[in-house]
């Protein structure tokens, strides 16, 4: 029984942190599937957005949950930016230069903030998220539990923009035929510019969430990157609601290898992973992702 | 209204269009008839500001009196232009409604979305009938007719249209022909690039012969059927 118990705790830990993962990746998939750019600074826009609750918790005293919006806005802000001043400038040249490009943000973004911020790990803590909820043998930690809930409330919602909104039309309709769009009107590089925008800033919640419960630091965002990459993979590249079975799978097999194998594993998983659905089903677990 | 004058277009180093002038008055069907790589699809990409022309003595083309060829794309049919391009080009991964739509993006057809999407689906039922499927599985024809459709959707003045023939049935080329004759007799101006000559230069107030860059004949449609060089090279007579 105490076994049971224990597996079941790991799945659902698991379950938790995949929700998050979910959300982390969900940009990372959108900003590929219209843009074609493999953001590589994406694990900042992590970092920066877990930075964003960690100050305004820590200097003003601002609820973590209220400083969400904030990260959403001030990020939405940053990439919306990045894209129209510096990313445009690369459409139609190759993936590589994109690449680049991004790689170059990453370094950017993260010697500034160990510039001021240093290095040093840093935590909230928040009176109300040290409660768990206790269901039978198994302790959710109100933290995950509402980072979770937000997370996956969060790709639902852009799930929900690009399939019902006019926005969400003309996003979709610049992903699959951007000169075709531009023929009904829309503006290709605005588009784009919202697009990086919208990526980042759900990104940058992400962030926020990790901040509830794990330490907040300017190197975190490298691991961001790769487990958004994997999950993105997994789930299916540039197929948005495969991030929410790509986080589940990651989020599982980290929870499984950490309570059975050892615990640091967890990039190590990442990259079996990846391997794994590269090998066997490079279209990704539903089979709906892109495949080039 | 449209006032393409003397344009020069290319690729690169590969020069496609040699001076070109066509115009179209309101009202009207303009045909364009040519064989393939006369430039054809060049001069409809050039029009709606896909291709620009040659800097800087590449020509000039007015839209009711405004210069478009430095316009963008996106600036050009606001004015009131709509596109039907080669293959169709429907949004493949969105709903038929969602690709009709689309095409209602522009301020002028905004407001009007609701009734022109009523006057749309009276004119192909068959769109209605398939609103909600991806136009990924539409057939070719139904294609051809959601992209006639959502350039209807913008409400537009003038309409270009590229070989909206192109591989179909006849029954069907006969048909969106005859679709084609209808939105004119609604007072929308268009502009035809069409290799079914037969079926294209009876309906059409005045026609252009484009062969290797250079516009070769023009006259009215139904004189130019007659004429023997366009009876040799497109009817094959």
């Amino acid at each position: 029984m105490d076994q049971l118990a224990a597996f079941g705790q790991t799945v659902l830990n698991g379950l938790l942190q995949g929700g998050v993962y979910a959300a982390a990746a969900v940009g990372l998939s959108l900003i590929f599937g219209v843009s074609g750019i493999l953001n590589a600074a994406h694990g900042e826009l992590v970092m920066l957005g877990a930075f964003t609750t960690y100050w305004l918790f820590k200097l003003h005293g601002v609820d973590p949950l209220l400083t969400l919006p904030i990260s959403f806005v001030l990020l939405f802000g940053l990439g919306y930016l990045l894209q129209f001043l510096v990313l445009n400038r690369t459409l139609g040249a190759p993936l590589l230069v994109s690449l680049l490009v991004t790689f170059g943000m990453s370094l950017v973004m993260v010697n500034t903030a160990l510039r001021v911020w240093s290095a040093d790990y840093r935590m909230m803590a928040v009176p109300y998220f040290d409660r768990s909820v206790y269901v039978g043998p198994l302790i959710v930690p109100l933290s995950r539990l509402t980072a979770f809930v937000i997370g996956l409330a969060m790709v639902g919602g852009l799930y929900w923009l690009l399939q019902r909104t006019e926005l969400g039309r003309m996003i979709r309709a610049t992903a699959q035929d951007w000169e075709m769009a531009s023929l009904m009107g829309v503006n290709p590089r605005f588009v784009y510019a919202v697009t990086f925008g919208l990526g980042a800033a759900t990104t940058g919640v992400a962030g926020s969430l990790v901040a509830f419960y794990t330490p907040v630091e300017p190197n975190m965002g490298l691991t961001y990157t790769l487990f958004a990459f994997s999950v993105v993979v997994l789930g299916g590249m540039g197929y948005i609601p495969g991030v929410v079975w790509g986080g589940f799978a990651l989020g599982i097999a980290q929870a499984m290898t950490e309570t059975y194998v050892e615990a640091g594993l967890s990039l190590l998983v990442a990259f079996f992973l990846l391997y794994l659905i590269l090998r066997f089903m490079p279209a990704g677990i539903m089979g709906k992702g892109r495949v080039e | 209204m449209l006032e393409v004058e003397a344009i020069h277009v290319g690729y690169g180093p590969l020069q496609v269009l040699w001076g070109v002038s066509v115009g179209v008055k309101e009202g009207e069907v303009v045909s364009v008839i040519g064989p393939n790589g006369a430039g054809k699809t060049t001069l409809i990409k050039t029009i709606v500001g896909l291709l620009r022309p040659r800097a800087p003595d590449g020509g000039r083309i007015t839209f009711r009196g405004r210069r478009l060829d430095r316009l963008a794309p996106e600036e050009i049919v606001r004015q009131g232009i709509a596109v039907v391009p080669e293959g169709a080009r429907v949004f493949p991964e969105m709903s038929v409604l969602d690709n009709l739509r689309m095409g209602a993006l522009v301020p002028r057809a905004r407001g009007r979305r609701a009734q022109t999407l009523a006057e749309v689906f009276a004119l192909f039922p068959r769109l209605e009938e398939r609103a909600g499927q991806p136009a990924r599985t539409l057939s070719g024809g139904e294609r051809q007719m959601l992209a006639v459709g959502r350039a209807l959707m913008a409400c537009p003045a003038l309409l270009l249209l590229d070989e909206p023939s192109l591989g179909l049935q006849p029954t069907l080329v006969k048909a969106i022909m005859e679709t084609i004759r209808r939105i004119n007799e609604r007072g929308i101006t268009v502009l035809l690039i069409e290799q079914n000559v037969h079926f294209s230069l009876p309906m059409s107030h005045r026609a252009y012969v484009l062969e290797h860059g250079r516009i070769v004949l023009e006259g009215p449609g139904a004189e130019l059927l007659r004429d023997p060089h366009v009876r040799v090279s497109y009817l094959g007579i």
